[in-house]
């Protein structure tokens, strides 16, 4: 495969055809910019985290701390940011042509440049000034997504599909990566400026379940009640009152917990949940009768928390199954096309798919405390991207956990999530040595 | 060797006539009866020699030799049945849907039927309870198919399902089989062969055409598979029986766990439980015909093993 470095180096170029050729991509909006800025960055190497670091790090909230914590975003955000723009620079020179892979380009490229630019944090007030520059990057960067999936189908017969769903993987994942940081400091940013918190002062046990974004006693079943709420309400929407909804029964170890980040689970499980339900709603053998339930069996190991979803929805077809778990294969390419276009932002959230009037129940009920981005971007909930199990397996790899889909063709679908429970598992992370080795 | 040399004159020269045939199938007959009990004698020799030989290449070899072994005997069990049904064509074989040892309107749900009161004896022999099976989903399916292997694999996986059920404490609990039919796809609608057959073997050519197929989930509260023994599941040789009683189990054919003496009643299988050979071989039987067998352990639960066939042809 011929990769071309999306810059042109000067000395090749007299000075003169140099300006010219710049014009002329200034004048399609390409962005020309040096790797060479990148190279000190890429070769640091992204620390990896676990939930239990985040928790540990956020329990006794000092000044000190906070500040520890706002130099290490500062630092490791445009490192984990530099090597993905690498990435994108090694990719040929057609993919980054494109409209959508190219305006994401642009977006990791400011977000980096402002970044790295960035002087030491030692104060309270600095610290504010860095959270406004990444609350202000999350919001911006919820276009990436969409843009990104479009991108990738569209430029799907440039490289192989394989590369790009590598690709898209290495990016995602990453990109729930540094969201989970910088959300993270600014949930321990807010905590530190809340009236009540006093430096110093120890949380007391069972005061707060909550250290920043990291949920310390997730209970299974409760998640799943919510989603299953969620997504009820949601299908009652999308196909009018006179459709039966499926019930949703929960079984197994009820009392299941873990340490986790709820919008990560939520997000999974609201997922898996609507796909079962759709399937229910619209592809049963026999419509007539009511719905079966879906069956959500939760079950406890030692490291893990087993999520069984079984729907008798019909199955899968078989022509579809090798494109399950895939960004960039798969028919109905165009249609995913067309309602990519109409998702301006996507955050991958359970909340921001909803019902215009009735607000989905969001989690604040159960612990007092608001979602920063949960309603920021909102999405029609019956629009098919397409992207919601790979999306799914991002997410759930992420944290060292896994997917499977077992298929009964004609009859339903059996889809198996393991999660890691006790939070001591270093995020996962594509690192740049893996991604060459492809 | 002997099997070689004895076959072997048979290549040089076309069998023309019907006393030719005649003599043919019945050496050929006693061949298959000579090799039926190839499989415990060849656990019972990489038992013996484990200390010298690493698992995986047991593995890899006993895959390629026992796949083999499989389409051998296929061939040569179906002239026979052939060569039977020609000499007792009597009327009632017009109405009967077997094709020599294939039969065209297979049910699933007798097979589960049988092997479950099958394993359930065996059970109650040894254990003293009986476990029991709830069949849901749509027990009429048929599908054309091998009965012999279909019993094989499914009184394997019963007896798995069944010793953990009980060795959990859950015999109560019944055991859930789910047949489901896979949809009879249109021809030509660019559907491609599915499913990881990681098979090396291709001397079996499948269906160009996906012919109607059947998935049968087998559903029980066993407490799962713990996962370091997970890794191990495919490895022939790997039991969580101990290795006296494997042994035992190889040797003798009677020991003192009944479930050992299990043997698939039809030429499938013999003395093979406590030797770890059932997920593996079942999984070769299985995928013979483009199916496969996936295992999903909800550790602390209970196990999921999916079987996906495919039928050998169309049913009609």
């Amino acid at each position: 495969m011929a990769v071309l470095q999306p810059c042109i180096p000067r000395h090749v170029l007299p000075s003169k055809a140099y300006l010219k050729v710049w014009r002329r991509c200034q004048s399609t909006g390409i962005a020309w910019r040096s790797p060479t800025a990148l190279d000190e960055w890429v070769e640091r190497e992204a620390k990896p985290i676990s939930l239990r670091q985040l928790t540990v790090f956020g329990r006794s909230l000092t000044e000190a701390r906070l500040i520890s914590s706002a130099n290490y975003v500062r630092t490791e955000l445009p490192t984990r940011i530099a090597h993905r723009l690498r990435d994108m620079q090694t990719l040929p020179y057609v993919v980054i042509t494109n409209p959508h892979m190219s305006h994401v380009y642009d977006l990791y490229y400011k977000a980096f440049d402002s970044m790295r630019r960035l002087p030491e944090v030692k104060t309270v007030e600095e610290n504010d000034k860095l959270c406004s520059i990444i609350q202000a990057n999350l919001q911006e960067h919820l276009s990436v997504i969409p843009r990104l999936v479009s991108g990738v189908i569209e430029c799907q017969h440039l490289v192989t599909p394989d590369t790009m769903d590598s690709l898209m993987n290495t990016i995602l994942r990453s990109r729930i990566s540094r969201r989970v940081i910088a959300e993270q400091h600014l949930a321990l940013t807010e905590t530190f400026h809340e009236p009540w918190h006093f430096p110093n002062a120890k949380i007391a046990e069972g005061s707060s379940e909550f250290i920043g974004e990291v949920f310390l006693r997730c209970n299974a079943k409760e998640v799943v009640d919510r989603c299953a709420k969620a997504v009820q309400d949601l299908c009652h929407h999308t196909y009018g009152s006179g459709v039966a909804i499926p019930e949703v029964k929960v079984l197994g170890h009820l009392e299941a917990t873990l340490t986790y980040i709820p919008s990560h689970l939520e997000y999974i499980i609201g997922e898996l949940l609507r796909n079962s339900m759709q399937a229910l709603i619209e592809r049963r053998s026999h419509p007539q009768d009511p719905p079966p339930p879906i069956e959500v069996l939760i079950c406890e190991a030692p490291q893990h928390v087993i999520f069984r979803i079984s729907d008798r929805g019909g199955g899968v077809p078989a022509h579809m199954v090798p494109y399950l778990w895939s960004f960039v294969k798969g028919p109905r390419k165009q249609m995913r096309l067309e309602n990519l276009n109409k998702v301006p932002q996507l955050n991958a959230t359970l909340q921001e798919i909803q019902v215009p009037d009735a607000r989905a129940p969001d989690r604040a009920d159960a612990t007092n405390r608001k979602d920063s981005l949960g309603s920021l971007s909102i999405r029609p909930p019956d629009l098919r991207l397409g992207i919601g199990l790979p999306m799914s397996k991002v997410y759930a790899e992420y944290w060292a956990g896994s997917i499977q889909l077992h298929n009964l063709e004609g009859y339903g679908v059996d889809t198996f999530l393991q999660i890691s429970k006790l939070g001591n598992k270093n995020e996962q992370l594509s690192t740049r040595a893996a991604m060459d080795a492809l | 060797m002997h099997s070689l040399s004895t076959l072997l004159p048979y290549s040089e020269r076309t069998i023309g006539t019907p006393e030719d045939e005649e003599s043919f199938t019945h050496i050929m007959a006693a061949l298959v009866r000579t090799h039926s009990n190839t499989i415990p004698v060849l656990a019972r020799g990489f038992l013996e020699s484990r200390k010298y030989i690493s698992p995986t290449a047991v593995t890899e070899f006993l895959d390629e030799h026992l796949r083999a072994r499989i389409g051998t005997r296929l061939i040569a069990e179906q002239h026979i049945a052939l060569h039977n049904s020609t000499l007792d064509a009597g009327p009632e074989s017009e109405q009967s849907s077997y094709i020599g040892i294939i039969d065209t309107a297979l049910r699933p749900a007798s097979i589960v039927r049988s092997c479950e009161s099958f394993v359930s004896d065996i059970c109650e022999l040894s254990y003293g309870v009986r476990p029991t099976v709830t069949l849901d989903g749509e027990p009429d399916t048929a599908i054309a198919h091998v009965p012999v292997h279909l019993e094989y694999v499914i009184t394997e996986l019963l007896k798995n399902a069944f010793r953990a059920t009980i060795e959990n404490g859950k015999e109560r609990e019944p055991v859930e089989v789910t047949i489901a039919p896979a949809p009879d796809t249109v021809a030509g609608s660019g559907v491609e062969a599915v499913g990881a057959s990681r098979s090396s073997v291709s001397d079996v050519k499948l269906p160009a055409e996906a012919t109607p197929g059947v998935t049968i989930r087998i559903r029980d509260r066993g407490g799962g598979i713990a996962p370091d023994d997970f890794q191990k599941l495919w490895t022939y040789g790997f039991t969580t029986f101990n290795d006296r009683e494997a042994s035992d189990a190889s040797s003798s054919g009677s020991g003192s766990d009944a479930l050992n003496i299990i043997s698939g009643s039809a030429g499938g299988g013999s003395t093979l439980a406590g030797l770890g050979y059932g997920l593996p071989l079942g999984r070769a039987y299985a995928e013979y015909f483009g199916g496969g067998i996936a295992v999903q352990s909800l550790h602390g639960w209970g196990t999921d093993v999916y079987l996906t066939l495919r039928g050998v042809c169309r049913t009609d």
